[in-house]
Parts: structure tokens; C-alpha cells; sequence
């Protein structure tokens, strides 16, 4: 007997998962089923503010100009193949205080979903992006391409959650482009298995004083087989980054952080850290920090480290009356706590509320 | 003095390697007790084993606190029930300092405390670091005994406290371990120095340890004046108080 599930049920199916992983657009943004915009709320503030939030198919036809100008810059496909994806201008001078927040579904077996996203974040403007991207059917494939500009003293933040299933495939790149004292600060988390991931982050620092930071939470586990190309050039004087990686392997999973500084001009600075947690003897992890550097007047570190839990931490956090599963999982959720500081406070409790339940932490 | 810990004749073994042998020794209810020994004799894994830590095994006698024979009892059991171990060279960790104050202040009820032990140990700066990530000696201690005295204990087992510290530090740590046993916490102090014992005001009883055996007990200051004159080369000629 097949069951046929109605548009309504799937859209609360979704909209429910999307809460759970702290991506609420039913407070502001919009929710892509498939190729449809399932779900849209926009602000009256964000409207008073001017900022345009569409999907890119519409933009492209209401502002042609802006398309133009943004889009299409470090990311090449043609926009009749995409079938969905989401277009955020925000003016010059304007700080936006809630986040906006973004959520992708695949819904159907076998349906491939491509997506293109453009974000402008205007001169002296300030956005928080929330990005969630799930599965209600196990085969399927998500592709997408996403730019960022952020103009001159502007701050972007970008959050992204993943929830797949295990056969689900995705590839996903992603290309921001920061110009004078403009910061970038991008947290991302997988806590779900999935059967192959390949995703490509590429930060273009071109403004002079530029500053990036990608802090990279990864949980292994199934048989995934999850790479992260992640690199940075720094392109503009006194620009500078860092990259944070902490995976966990668990399963039979497969992961590998490849993250990249790329010094171009001189008097910048970029650091690199690739950690990464063993649970299971079957697991593999490849953490593979990469510098590069031709100008002397420039400060590039790496530090990469793969281990496992170390019964001396174990028997520490034992001694002051953890059990042995409760030590242990505070390890985990410690490890995976990377970069919280940075997170805008509106998110901070949804990504605690997730560290703790992918640790088994709660306590 | 009401009785707290006694050990009865323990044997300690590390990887089936014997370490301690043998060894008694009581510490009393508010009494500040000192282990002494040179270096690798056995103290801390004497300690680590009242703890109850998996890997030091207590191979024959027995530990008793509280009147009860807490021998094969689970670390985390023994920790609840009062006895905490500050370690002298605890493991470093990815767990920030102020998340794991938190969770032990609602554990052992200890909430109302952590400011004034933050302030008073000098941890503000550290509670966004990840424990010991980076530390210097005297950070480590004072968040060990900070962590030590949140969990609210009994009985404080206190793993060479002034190792590594300056004398600022080391007055500020013996001040808390004075105000521990004047609310009646036993205190049981492993130094091979004895260098923090100057700011002890009422030392209990004390013992020395050469090659796992406690081989002298007497009070403290008696100790503490035998080794500063002859050092420990002196006890591998006296009998042991087994």
C-alpha cells in the first residue's frame, strides 16, 4: 500500500526538521522544497530597510543591475540549469540584527536539486545568514553555488547546518569576496552521514585589513565520505585569516579537511588548525593543513593534530564524579566546541543545543 | 580528631608494575596531613588510587572513608560521596574552564561559590580557555584547587599544590587550604618540597614515602624538620610505621 504524502505535510515535515536544526524561517526567510519556494516570510523591518530578499529567479528578472554587477563573479554556471536559490541585497549602512535565514529540502527520491544563492552585503552593512540544507528522502542530490560579496567595512556571518541522510549525495561551493576592513566569519556543521560531500569554500580577501574565519565541525560518520577544500587567499595588505577544522570519525566514514592560506601580498596573516578525533578504529581521517607564501613579509601557521580520547582525560573528568559515558562525552562536546565565541548571540544556544545532542553531552 | 581516610595496608599497581606497597595512613576530619617522598616514589599514585582512578589498582588492602570500605567503588561514586583529587599534572583539554565550573557548581550544589572563587583565585581571565591549553604552572594549580573546592569535598587529596608556582600564588592556594579545614575538610597534602607547608597553620599528621612504602609518620612539623635537615636519603635507614 503507498502512501501519498500531501504538499501541507511535507512542508511541516520540513519546517518542523528545519527547527530542530535552529533554522527558523517562520521567523524571517524562506524554505526551498525541491525547486519550489515553499515557504517565504520577509519582515516589515527588512522591507523599511530595503533590503531585497527574492529568489534568484526573480531577482534576475526585477534586478537585472545587481545580478549583473554580483553575480556570476567567482562562479561560473549557466542560471538556466539552477532551479532554485535565494538573492539577498542589503543596502549600504544597514545592520541587520535578526538573522535571515535560508533552508533547502530535498524532498523527492531521485530529485536533483541545483541551487544558486547571491548575497550582497553593501558598504558598512551587517547581515547573519543561517543556511540549513536537509533531506526527507534518502536518495537524492543537492548541488549548489553560492557567492557572497561583502563591501568595504561590512560584516557577514554565515551559519550553515546540514542534515542529511546516508545516500544522499551533495557538492556544494561556496565563493566570498571581502573587500576593505569588510569581515567574514563562517561556521558550518554536519551532524548527519550521508554518502558522499564534496564542498569547496573559497574566501577572496581583496580589500585591504580584510578578515576571514571558517571554523568547520564535522561529524563523520557511516560510511560518508565527506571532503572540505577550504582556502583563502589573501589578496589585499595587512588582510587576515583563519581556518578551524574539528572532525569527528566515527563508522566506517571517511572524512578530509584540506584547508589552504594562500599569502599574496605581504603583511598578512592566516593560521590553520586541522583537528581530528578518532571514535572508531574504522574511521579514517585526513586532516591536511596547506601554506602557501611568495612574499617574506608574511605570518602563516598550521597546527594538525589526529588522535583519539586518552584514558588519562577520561579518568581526570571521572575523578570529579563523571561517569565513564558522561567523561567521555564531554570530551566529544568540548573538541566540537570550536569558534562559539564568534557565533552571534542568537545562535549560540541553537549550535550548544546541537553540540550537546550530537555529544550525548546534556547534563 | 573524628577519623576520615584510613588505608590499611594498600598495594598499588600501575599496568601490573606494584608501586605502592603496603601502605597505611589516616587523615582526620579537618586535619591538614602531608605525604612527603622525593620524586617517583609512589605519592601520587597513592592518591590516585584513593580517588579511585581505574588504572591504579588497589591489589590488597583497603581504603576507608567514612568508615566504609570505598576499595572497589567507582571514581565518579567516590567523587560524589566527598573525596576530590587535585591533580599535579592534570590531562589538557578541549573543554572550556568556565563549562566545566558550571557543571560541577550544579552538581555539588556549589553555585553560590563560584564567584568569590573565581575572584579570589584569579580565574577571570582563564573561563574561556580551554582547560590547561596553554596554562602556566600557577594557573593550573589554582583552577585545580578552584575545581577542587566547587566539587565541595570531604576530604581534599592535594597533588604537590606549589609545584611550579610563585609565592604569591602558593600564599593565596595555602590560604584556601587553610579556610578548607577550618570547615573541617581533611586535607591530605603530597609535596616533595614542602615548600607550601610555611603557610600551613595547623598541620596534622605527616608521612614519608621512599620507593612505595610509607616508611615514618610522625606530626608534620617533625617531618617536615627531618627531611629540611638530612633530606631523604636519611629514611631509607628508618623502619617503616607499616
Amino acid at each position: 500500500m503507498s502512501t501519498t504524502i500531501s504538499m501541507a505535510e511535507l512542508l511541516k515535515k520540513a519546517l518542523d526538521k528545519a527547527s530542530s536544526m535552529g533554522v527558523e524561517v517562520t521567523r524571517q526567510g524562506s524554505l526551498i522544497l525541491n525547486e519550489q519556494t515553499a515557504f517565504r516570510l520577509v519582515s516589515k523591518l527588512l522591507e523599511e530597510l530595503g533590503v531585497i530578499y527574492l529568489s534568484i529567479k526573480e531577482a534576475v528578472k526585477e534586478y537585472p543591475d545587481l545580478v549583473e554587477k554580483y553575480g556570476l563573479k567567482k562562479v561560473k554556471i549557466d542560471l538556466r540549469e539552477v532551479n532554485n536559490g535565494v538573492f539577498i541585497y542589503v543596502p549600504k549602512n544597514t545592520r541587520l540584527i535578526d538573522p535571515v535565514y535560508n533552508c533547502f529540502v530535498l524532498a523527492s527520491k531521485g530529485f536533483v536539486q541545483k541551487v544558486y544563492n547571491l548575497v550582497i552585503v553593501d558598504d558598512g552593512s551587517e547581515v547573519v545568514g543561517v543556511t540549513g540544507c536537509l533531506s526527507l528522502v534518502h536518495e537524492a542530490i543537492h548541488s549548489s553555488h553560492e557567492e557572497a560579496y561583502v563591501g568595504e567595512e561590512s560584516k557577514y556571518y554565515k551559519i550553515m547546518v546540514h542534515n542529511w541522510l546516508p545516500k544522499v549525495v551533495v557538492s556544494a561551493i561556496k565563493r566570498v569576496t571581502l573587500m576593505s576592513e569588510a569581515s567574514y566569519y563562517d561556521y558550518y556543521i554536519n551532524s548527519t552521514s550521508l554518502n558522499r560531500m564534496s564542498f569547496i569554500t573559497d574566501v577572496f580577501h581583496e580589500g585591504g585589513r580584510s578578515s576571514s574565519r571558517i571554523d568547520q565541525v564535522v561529524i563523520g560518520s557511516e560510511k560518508s565520505k565527506l571532503q572540505y577544500i577550504t582556502t583563502t587567499y589573501l589578496s589585499a595588505p595587512g588582510s587576515n585569516t583563519e581556518i578551524i577544522s574539528r572532525v569527528l570519525g566515527m563508522g566506517e566514514s571517511y572524512v578530509e579537511t584540506r584547508s589552504s592560506v594562500v599569502a599574496i601580498k605581504p603583511g598578512v596573516r592566516g593560521h590553520v588548525e586541522c583537528r581530528g578525533l578518532l571514535i572508531s578504529d574504522k574511521a579514517t581521517i585526513a586532516a591536511i593543513p596547506i601554506l602557501k607564501s611568495g612574499v617574506s613579509d608574511s605570518t602563516l601557521t598550521h597546527e594538525a593534530s589526529i588522535g583519539k580520547i586518552k584514558i588519562d582525560e577520561v579518568e581526570y573528568l571521572m575523578a570529579r564524579g563523571f561517569s565513564e559515558d558522561e567523561a567521555v562525552s564531554l570530551i566529544i562536546r568540548g573538541f566540537l566546541e570550536t569558534g562559539l565565541d564568534k557565533v552571534p548571540e542568537k545562535m549560540k544556544p541553537v549550535i550548544r543545543a546541537t553540540l550537546d545532542k550530537l555529544s550525548g553531552a546534556k547534563m | 580528631m573524628a577519623e576520615l581516610l584510613r588505608i590499611e595496608g594498600a598495594s598499588v599497581s600501575v599496568d601490573n608494575a606494584a608501586i605502592v606497597r603496603d601502605a597505611s595512613l589516616e587523615v582526620g576530619r579537618g586535619e591538614i596531613a602531608v605525604l612527603m617522598g622525593p620524586n617517583g616514589s609512589g605519592k601520587s599514585t597513592l592518591l590516585k588510587a584513593i580517588a579511585g582512578l581505574p588504572e591504579y589498582r588497589v591489589v590488597s588492602g583497603k581504603i576507608i572513608y567514612c568508615g566504609n570500605d570505598i576499595t572497589q567503588l567507582e571514581p565518579w561514586n567516590r567523587a560524589r560521596m566527598g573525596i576530590a583529587l587535585a591533580f599535579q599534572n592534570p590531562p589538557k583539554l578541549y573543554l572550556k574552564v568556565g563549562d566545566l565550573i558550571d557543571r560541577l557548581s550544579k552538581i555539588y550544589g556549589s553555585t553560590d561559590l563560584v564567584n568569590d572563587v573565581v575572584k579570589e583565585l584569579g580565574l577571570s581571565q582563564l573561563i574561556n580557555r580551554d582547560l590547561y591549553i596553554g596554562f602556566s604552572g600557577g594557573e593550573i594549580k589554582r583552577v585545580e584547587l578552584a575545581l577542587t573546592i566547587l566539587m565541595k569535598p570531604k576530604l581534599a587529596l592535594l597533588d604537590e599544590p606549589d609545584s611550579g608556582v610563585d609565592v604569591d600564588s602558593i600564599k593565596r592556594i595555602a590560604m584556601y587550604i587553610n579556610r578548607l579545614a577550618e570547615e573541617n575538610v581533611g586535607v591530605l597534602i603530597v609535596t616533595h618540597t614542602g615548600y607550601i607547608l610555611r603557610y600551613i597553620e595547623n598541620l596534622g599528621r605527616g608521612y614519608v614515602m621512599i620507593n612505595g612504602r610509607i616508611v615514618y609518620g610522625a606530626p608534620s612539623y617533625e617531618v617536615v624538620k627531618k627531611i629540611m635537615v638530612s633530606g631523604y636519603g636519611e629514611f631509607n635507614k628508618v623502619g617503616g610505621v607499616n
